[in-house]
């Protein structure tokens, strides 16, 4: 089993500056538009051990320390997920360049689809199944309101005859309580998986 | 707060943040803010990631249709069987929600004003960071300071012409001190030891907080709080026994000199040794020409001696590191000085004629 990958970066590297074409859109398209290579990491098997994440925010922090503040200012969400992205595709990188004879891993990475394979696509279908489930079910209503439906806080807040506060105030709750939720799943798996 | 509190409450920011920033495009000011809070703590970025990485895993869940909304539904888990569900639904509408939406901010603004007074007294250059094969280097130059918290929730106050590497990995957190000192608040972990390493001499800590000092001579170790255990290895046999191991406490300190060998444990008053973690300097008849390279080493502003007399002159006293105009007044006071100031704004001290 090879080691695990190893961050090589040269220090006088600063992350490409953005296009201002970027500037008008919004967050959830910001998302869209560096989530691929996170989420192939993020969401590889074995690679969602906590650690590993840290070590991506480790760089991400750093890389934000050493940003000029005032560019951060204008986009702090873009420029969080692009460096993010390029962490976690560097790292890719290097880890090829360190692995090369792990090639599934590789062709994984390389590809534009997800990295899951059937199964593992079911079975975090389950996981995430399982977690919403453990909540309340008012809690529950909200976050499907929101994914399922597409509304937002205040268009819900009217739906249930609540406040947009509240229903903010929910997810939060919610949101607070699946990380913890899905962390142990997967730590779980990590630890007795390999 | 230990490790796992700090985790939990970055979570609970993080997922705020993400609400806000949902819910609507953010004005500067808030912006401004969330930049502030990311570069508080790697911790920050991690859990703000975990957040939309949970975000992404719930708009691609298919089932949605299966997910049941109503208390008794068919769907609902064991859990809801155990009370568990409706005890948290009946919380919901009492008071003990009514927690605060905003980042509890006033802690965290008050440690980023600080950071930003001893940033503003000292020449902070940029600490060089950067990751290589052996870890993540930390450099600090002189006249240098930086405090920096590591994603598992240590935090290092790094003092001035220091480097080290650091190394997190599964089951370990190492540390390499190749020189300068600085101090280690380690969070608990007892699955993840937490090893300092300086030529030879290895510290292991779980939960506690003390310093390391990598000098031209010696290796110090100065224990402020908990417990930690001191091995001395033979330098190039690192799989030799140690030859010297020693466990030392709260207020106590070991000296290992270059070959490995020590006096043994000393009793020290920690506040004091430790002094320097603060932006002090503590001078107990200590030469004038060690305490002006003392200073020099926190300050653009370089301090020169002229005379053999002067150099050896013996000064006692607490300083601000970062102030060395003080303690000019105060050499003044107490020897016969005269002070020459060059257009590079360094300071000659020479003895009177």
């Amino acid at each position: 089993m090879p080691g695990r990958p190893v961050l090589i970066i040269n220090p006088r590297q600063r992350p490409c500056r953005m296009s201002v074409a970027i500037s008008n859109r919004r967050l959830t398209d910001w998302f869209r538009q560096w989530r691929s290579p996170l989420r192939k990491f993020l969401s590889r098997r074995g690679s969602v051990a906590s650690s590993d994440v840290d070590d991506i925010s480790q760089e991400v922090f750093l890389r934000l320390l050493r940003y000029d503040q005032v560019e951060l200012v204008e986009h702090p969400q873009a420029y969080l997920f692009k460096m993010a992205s390029n962490v976690a595709a560097e790292w890719s990188i290097r880890a090829r360049a360190r692995c090369p004879h792990d090639s599934k891993w590789l062709a994984e990475l390389l590809s534009d689809d997800l990295p899951e394979d059937a199964a593992a696509r079911t079975k975090t279908q389950e996981d995430v199944e399982r977690a919403i489930n453990s909540l309340p079910p008012r809690h529950r209503e909200i976050l499907k309101l929101q994914h399922y439906e597409g509304l937002g806080y205040a268009e819900i807040a009217a739906r249930l005859g609540t406040t947009s506060r509240s229903v903010k105030r929910s997810v939060i709750k919610s949101y607070q309580k699946l990380r913890t939720e899905l962390d142990a799943e997967y730590s779980r798996v990590s630890r007795y998986g390999r | 707060m230990d490790a796992n509190e700090r985790r939990t409450r970055a979570g609970m920011e993080a997922a705020e943040w993400w609400a806000e920033m949902r819910a609507a495009d953010m004005p500067r000011p808030r912006r401004e803010a969330f930049v502030a809070w990311l570069r508080e703590s790697p911790l920050h970025v991690s859990e703000m990631l975990r957040v939309v990485q949970l975000d992404d895993a719930l708009g691609r869940f298919e089932h949605w249709d299966r997910i049941s909304t109503e208390a008794s539904g068919q769907n609902d888990t064991v859990l809801e069987f155990s009370g568990n569900g409706s005890l948290e639904s009946s919380r919901q509408e009492g008071p003990a929600t009514a927690a605060p939406t905003t980042p509890p901010r006033a802690t965290l603004s008050r440690r980023w004003l600080a950071a930003g007074m001893a940033a503003s007294s000292l020449l902070v250059l940029g600490v060089s960071l950067w990751l290589s094969s052996s870890g993540q280097t930390i450099e600090t130059e002189r006249g240098e300071r930086r405090e920096i918290a590591l994603a598992d929730g240590s935090v290092l106050q790094v003092d001035p012409e220091t480097r080290m590497r650091v190394k997190l990995q599964e089951k370990s957190r190492r540390i390499v001190l190749d020189r300068g000192r600085a101090l280690f608040r380690v969070a608990k972990d007892p699955q993840r030891p937490f090893l300092v390493q300086a030529n030879g001499t290895v510290v292991r800590a779980v939960g506690t907080a003390f310093a390391v000092e990598h000098g031209a001579q010696d290796v110090v170790v100065t224990v402020a709080e908990g417990k930690v255990a001191v091995s001395v290895r033979p330098r190039n046999e690192p799989s030799a026994n140690p030859e010297l191991s020693a466990v030392l406490i709260a207020n106590e300190q070991l000296t290992v000199n270059r070959s490995g060998a020590s006096s043994g444990v000393r009793r020290v008053d920690s506040e004091r040794e430790l002094a320097w973690t603060r932006g002090r300097l503590v001078f107990d008849n200590t030469p004038l020409a060690q305490v002006l390279s003392d200073f020099n080493r926190y300050n653009r502003v370089q301090l020169r001696i002229e005379g053999a007399t002067l150099a050896a002159r013996p000064v006692s006293g607490t300083f601000d590191a970062s102030d060395p105009e003080s303690f000019i007044a105060f050499i003044q006071t107490v020897a016969r000085v005269d002070v020459v100031r060059e257009d590079t704004g360094n300071v000659t001290i020479a003895a009177a004629r």
